[in-house]
C-alpha cells in the first residue's frame, strides 16, 4: 500500500505543506514494520521531550480524522476529453471503440551523445578519465582547478537539493534507513551537522566507527551507510555531507564549524579525478597533424600547330567577278569535254554501247565472269612468281659491286603464235600490267601470209588478253599515249591500221587504203605524232620505202601525207639507163621523236646514217649522222636529257650521241648484231639491249662506261635470238620478245636500278635533277673541248 | 548612236545570270572537312537568310562540335580579314551570289 502511494507522495506533500505534520503519522501507518514503528515511537518521544510549537489555527482532529486517508491524484488525463469515442468501421461492419488521442505533446526530443554532468555514467566517465588525464594532461589540471571550486560548490549545492528528493524516494523504499535521513533532514541541527560533515570529510571508516559508539551521530552514520549501500563515489558523499554541514551552518547562524565545514569540502576536492569542464557538458577534444604529400613541378612544352594568316577584302564586285570567271571556266571545261569525245568513234562508241547494255549480249557476260576466273586461277598457279616479281630482291647484290642480275617470272606466249617472231613490244602507257607484242617475220624470204598482235597482262600469263589476226606480218605497234585503247600498228604489207581495244572486234577500226594509201615496203615503226591543233589523233609511220608518212585520222579515213622522203644523197643524183637520173633513197627503219620538241624527229636507214629531220621542211634535213655501218635498229631518246639519244644496229654497236654532234659519246661493241637498245626510264644512265646471240645486256655508265653491269642469256643461242626489249615505266621489269613468238619478263635486281644519293649540298634536287646531274657529269668527260686556234705567227713577232 | 548604246545593254542582259552555287574561293582543309565545312556553311546561310550574325553563329557552333575548339565564322556581303589561322584549317568561300563565308580554327 505505502509503495503504490510512493511516487504521489511528492506531489501531495507539495499541495499541502500546511499538513507536514500529518507526515508523522505514517508512522503508524507502517505498524507492520518493526523499525519504523521504532522510529515514529523515537519521534514521538523527541518531539514530546521538544514540546512541538504549533500554531494557533491548527485545526484539532481526534484520531479518527487523524486516520482518515485523503487521496488527491494528479493525472495527465484530461478530464474534458470523452473517452467514448467510437468510430464506423466498415471492416467489422460495427463501430468500433476510437484510440483516445494523446493528451501529451513532445517539445523537446533530441538523442544526444553529451551526458549530463551529475549524471552516473558521467561521474563515471570522468573518474576514468581523470586517472589517466591528471598525469599527461597537467596543463588542463591547472586548469581545472581554477575551475573547480566555482563548479564543485555549484554541483555540490545542486547535488544536494536533489539528494533530497532522492532520499525521501529511498526513505520510501527502505524503511529504517529512510527514518535516519529524515531525521537528518528535519532535524536541522548545527552541531551535528557539523560533526557529521567533519565525519564524512574526513574519512567515512571514522564515521562508521564513531556511530557504533554514539546516538547523536547515527544520522552521520546513517548517511555514509548510504553512501556506501548506494555504491556511489566516496566524493559524492563527501559532497552531500559538506552541503548539509553548509545547510547545518547556515541554520546554526555561521559558527565556528562553518569554517571546519568549508576547509573540509576545499580539501575533498583535490582527492576528486577532475577534469577539464568547458561547460556542463563532457566533451573531449582531440587533433593530430598528418604528413603533406612533397610537391613536384614537372612542366613540359609542346610546339604550337602551325599557323598561317590569310587576308582578303570581300566587295560585291569581288564576289560578282569571282563567279563570272568561274561560271566561264566552268562553260569551257563542258565545252573542251564535249571536243574531247572523238567524232570518229561516235558510231562505234553507240555500237560497243549496244552491246554491252543489250541483255540479249549473255556471251559476252559470260566471257567476263570466264576471264575472271581464269585471273584467279592464274594467280594461285603462279602465286610465287607473282610474289617475286612484286617482293623479291636479289640480296646477293650487296656482294656484287655494281654487277646485277635479271631474274626470269613469267614467259608469255600464244599457241597459234609460237612460230612467228616477235617483231615489236609496246608497254601500255596507263595500264602498266599490258603490252602488246607483235608477231612477225624478220626472215623476209620466207613470210607467211599471216600476222597477229596478242596483247597481254601480266595479271594473266597464260593467255593474250586480245588477239588481233592481221593478213600480214605485223612490225611495229604503239599505243596512244592519252587514248590508250588504240593502238597503231604497221604491217609487212606496207599498210598501217588503228585498232581499238574497247570493240570487241577483229577488224581494225581505220585502215590505210591497201592500193593507193600505203607505202610501197614493209613498215618499220609507227608512233604516234601529237594531236592536230583540230584534236584530231595523227600518227607517223617509217618504211623501207624511205618514206615518213603522217596519217590523220579524219571522221572515217587515214589521211596520208609525205613528211619527208629519206633521199640519200641530194646534191648529186644517180644517172640511170637511158639519160635519166634516179635520186636514191634510204630505206627507214627507226624513228623516234624529240621529247621536247615535238616537230623534229630522227630517222634511222638501213644504210646507217640517222637523219634529223623536222616536220615543217619536207626536202632537207637539218642534220644527218653517219652513225652505223648496217641497218639501224632503233633510236630512243633518253627520258632525262632531251639531246641525248642511243642507236643500235646490226653492226654490232651500240652508240650514245648528242643532238647537233655528229660524233658518238659513247661507242659500245656487243660482239653480236644488236636487236634492240633502249633507255630506262628510272634512270638517265641505264640502258638495255637484246642481242641475236639470246643474250640482255645492261649498262649503267654511272658504273662502268666500258663494261655491262649484267649480261645475262635469256634464250637458248643455238635454237633461239632475242629481237626485241621494252622497258616497264612503272615497275623494275623488262620484257624481251625472241623468234619463238615468246616474251619473257624479267625483274631488275637492285644493283640495275641504283639511283644516285643527293649529297647534303644537294639536298635541295629533286631525283629528276640528280639524274641529269648525274648524266651531264659523265658527258662532260667525253665531250670534246673546243680547240683553241693559235693565232698565226707573224715575222714580226718573231723578230 | 543608238546601237551603240543597245549593245551594253544586251551584253548586261546575257551576264545577269544569277550564280549562287558555293564557290571556294582559298581552302586547305583535307577533303572530308572541306565537304562537312560546305554544307555547314551553305545550311546556315540558306536558314538565316536575313541574318548574317545567326548565321555565323551556327557555322561556329557546328563547327565547334564536329571539329573541336576554336573556329571562327566571318559571313557578310562586304568586309575585309586579316586572320591568322591553323594551317589545314581555313575555308573561305562565296555563297548565294553576295555572301563571302570565311571559316577558320586558330585556338
Amino acid at each position: 500500500m505505502p509503495r503504490t502511494k510512493g511516487p504521489l507522495r511528492p506531489g501531495t506533500s507539495a499541495l499541502k505543506p500546511a499538513k507536514a505534520s500529518a507526515l508523522k503519522l505514517h508512522g503508524t501507518q507502517g505498524a507492520g514494520e518493526g523499525s519504523r514503528l521504532e522510529l515514529g515511537e523515537d519521534m514521538e518521544t523527541w518531539g514530546r521531550a521538544r514540546a512541538l510549537v504549533k500554531p494557533d489555527d491548527q485545526v484539532d482532529l481526534n484520531e479518527n480524522e487523524l486516520k482518515e486517508e485523503i487521496a488527491r491524484v494528479l493525472t495527465v488525463r484530461t478530464p474534458q476529453q470523452s473517452e467514448g469515442l467510437v468510430i464506423w468501421s466498415h471492416k467489422d461492419a460495427a463501430f468500433v471503440q476510437r484510440a483516445v488521442p494523446a493528451s501529451g505533446a513532445l517539445l523537446l526530443d533530441m538523442p544526444s551523445t553529451c551526458l549530463h554532468i551529475d549524471s552516473p555514467e558521467a561521474r563515471e566517465q570522468a573518474a576514468y578519465l581523470g586517472a589517466a588525464g591528471r598525469i599527461t594532461l597537467a596543463e588542463t589540471l591547472t586548469m581545472a582547478a581554477k575551475a573547480a571550486p566555482k563548479t564543485f560548490k555549484k554541483e555540490s549545492r545542486r547535488s544536494g537539493g536533489g539528494e533530497d528528493d532522492e532520499e525521501e524516494e529511498e526513505a520510501d523504499g527502505e524503511g529504517d534507513a529512510d527514518g535516519e535521513g529524515e531525521a537528518d533532514g528535519e532535524g536541522g541541527e548545527g552541531k551535528e551537522r557539523g560533526s557529521v560533515s567533519e565525519g564524512a570529510g574526513d574519512a567515512p571508516a571514522a564515521g562508521a566507527d564513531t556511530s557504533s559508539e554514539k546516538p547523536e551521530e547515527d544520522a552521520s552514520e546513517g548517511g555514509s551507510k548510504k553512501d556506501a549501500e548506494g555504491g556511489a563515489e566516496s566524493g559524492e558523499g563527501a559532497g552531500e555531507a559538506a552541503e548539509e554541514g553548509d545547510e547545518g551552518a547556515s541554520a546554526a547562524d555561521a559558527e565556528g564549524e562553518d569554517g571546519v565545514a568549508a576547509d573540509a569540502a576545499t580539501e575533498v576536492f583535490p582527492s576528486r579525478p577532475v577534469k577539464k569542464v568547458a561547460n556542463q557538458f563532457n566533451f573531449c577534444d582531440r587533433a593530430a597533424l598528418t604528413y603533406n604529400n612533397p610537391y613536384r613541378t614537372l612542366s613540359t612544352q609542346t610546339e604550337p600547330p602551325p599557323r598561317d594568316t590569310f587576308s582578303d577584302q570581300v566587295m560585291q564586285y569581288i564576289i560578282y567577278d569571282a563567279y563570272q570567271k568561274d561560271w566561264e571556266e566552268k562553260q569551257a571545261g563542258k565545252e573542251k569535254e564535249v571536243k574531247q569525245v572523238p567524232k570518229q568513234f561516235g558510231r562505234q562508241a553507240e555500237r560497243k554501247l549496244d552491246e554491252r547494255t543489250n541483255p540479249d549480249s549473255s556471251l559476252n557476260r559470260s566471257i567476263r565472269a570466264a576471264k575472271t576466273i581464269e585471273r584467279m586461277l592464274n594467280q594461285n598457279t603462279s602465286d610465287d612468281i607473282a610474289k617475286d616479281c612484286r617482293y623479291y630482291e636479289d640480296g646477293s647484290d650487296e656482294f656484287r659491286e655494281g654487277a646485277g642480275t635479271l631474274l626470269p617470272l613469267w614467259k608469255f606466249y600464244y599457241e597459234p603464235t609460237k612460230k612467228f617472231h616477235v617483231t615489236n613490244i609496246c608497254w601500255n602507257p596507263r595500264y602498266h600490267d599490258m603490252f602488246a607484242v607483235t608477231m612477225g617475220y624478220l626472215e623476209f624470204m620466207k613470210q607467211a601470209a599471216s600476222g597477229a598482235v596478242c596483247v597481254f597482262t601480266m595479271k594473266n600469263p597464260s593467255y593474250p588478253e586480245y588477239v588481233l589476226h592481221t593478213a600480214s606480218s605485223v612490225m611495229a605497234a604503239e599505243f596512244h599515249h592519252e587514248q590508250v585503247n588504240l593502238l597503231a600498228v604497221g604491217l609487212y604489207d606496207g599498210s598501217v591500221a588503228v585498232y581499238d581495244l574497247q570493240l570487241s572486234q577483229q577488224d581494225p577500226v581505220f585502215r590505210s587504203d591497201s592500193v593507193h594509201n600505203k607505202h610501197c615496203d614493209m613498215v618499220w615503226q609507227v608512233t604516234w605524232g601529237q594531236d592536230t591543233p583540230d584534236g584530231e589523233l595523227n600518227l607517223y609511220s617509217v618504211s623501207n620505202d624511205g618514206n615518213v608518212f603522217n596519217w590523220v585520222l579524219t571522221s572515217s579515213t587515214l589521211h596520208q601525207t609525205t613528211v619527208i622522203s629519206l633521199v640519200l644523197d641530194r646534191a648529186t643524183p644517180v644517172a640511170g639507163p637511158d639519160g635519166t637520173t634516179l635520186t636514191i633513197t634510204g630505206c627507214g627503219t627507226a624513228i623516234a621523236f624529240h621529247p621536247t620538241n615535238p616537230k623534229v624527229f630522227l630517222v634511222g636507214t638501213e644504210e646507217g646514217q640517222v637523219f634529223k629531220c623536222s616536220t615543217e621542211y619536207t626536202s632537207m634535213y637539218l642534220l644527218s649522222y653517219s652513225a652505223h655501218h648496217m641497218p639501224v635498229h632503233r633510236i630512243h631518246f633518253n627520258y632525262f636529257l632531251p639531246d641525248i639519244f642511243i642507236t643500235c644496229s646490226s653492226d654490232w654497236r651500240i652508240k650514245i650521241w648528242e643532238d647537233g654532234r655528229t660524233e658518238p659519246l659513247f661507242v659500245f661493241d656487243l660482239h653480236c648484231s644488236v636487236g634492240d637498245v633502249q633507255w630506262a626510264p628510272y634512270s638517265s644512265t641505264v640502258f638495255a639491249a637484246v642481242t641475236l646471240d639470246g643474250k640482255a645486256h645492261v649498262y649503267d655508265l654511272n658504273v662502268s662506261r666500258y663494261q655491262p653491269i649484267c649480261v645475262q642469256n635469256i634464250v637458248s643461242r643455238k635454237k633461239n635470238r632475242l629481237t626485241r626489249l621494252a622497258f616497264n615505266k612503272k615497275h623494275p621489269l623488262i620484257v624481251v620478245g625472241d623468234e619463238r613468238g615468246t616474251v619473257t619478263s624479267l625483274k631488275l635486281s637492285p644493283n640495275l636500278r641504283v639511283k644516285p644519293k643527293a649529297t647534303k649540298k644537294q639536298a635541295h634536287l629533286t631525283p629528276h635533277d640528280l639524274e641529269v646531274l648525274k648524266m651531264d657529269k659523265l658527258l662532260a668527260l667525253v665531250r670534246e673541248p673546243f680547240i683553241l686556234q693559235r693565232p698565226p705567227d707573224t715575222e714580226q713577232a718573231v723578230e | 548612236m543608238g546601237d551603240a548604246q543597245n549593245e551594253p545593254k544586251k551584253e548586261e542582259g546575257e551576264k545577269k545570270v544569277l550564280h549562287t552555287y558555293a564557290l571556294v574561293r582559298f581552302c586547305d582543309m583535307v577533303e572530308e572537312m572541306r565537304t562537312e565545312a560546305m554544307d555547314l556553311s551553305a545550311n546556315a546561310c540558306e536558314k538565316h537568310s536575313t541574318n548574317n550574325e545567326s548565321a555565323a553563329r551556327m557555322i561556329k557552333e557546328n563547327m565547334d562540335k564536329k571539329f573541336g575548339p576554336s573556329w571562327h565564322a566571318i559571313v557578310g556581303e562586304g568586309y575585309g580579314f586579316e586572320i591568322s589561322y591553323e594551317v589545314k584549317h581555313l575555308m573561305y568561300m562565296y555563297f548565294g551570289g553576295n555572301l563571302a563565308i570565311c571559316v577558320w580554327k586558330c585556338s
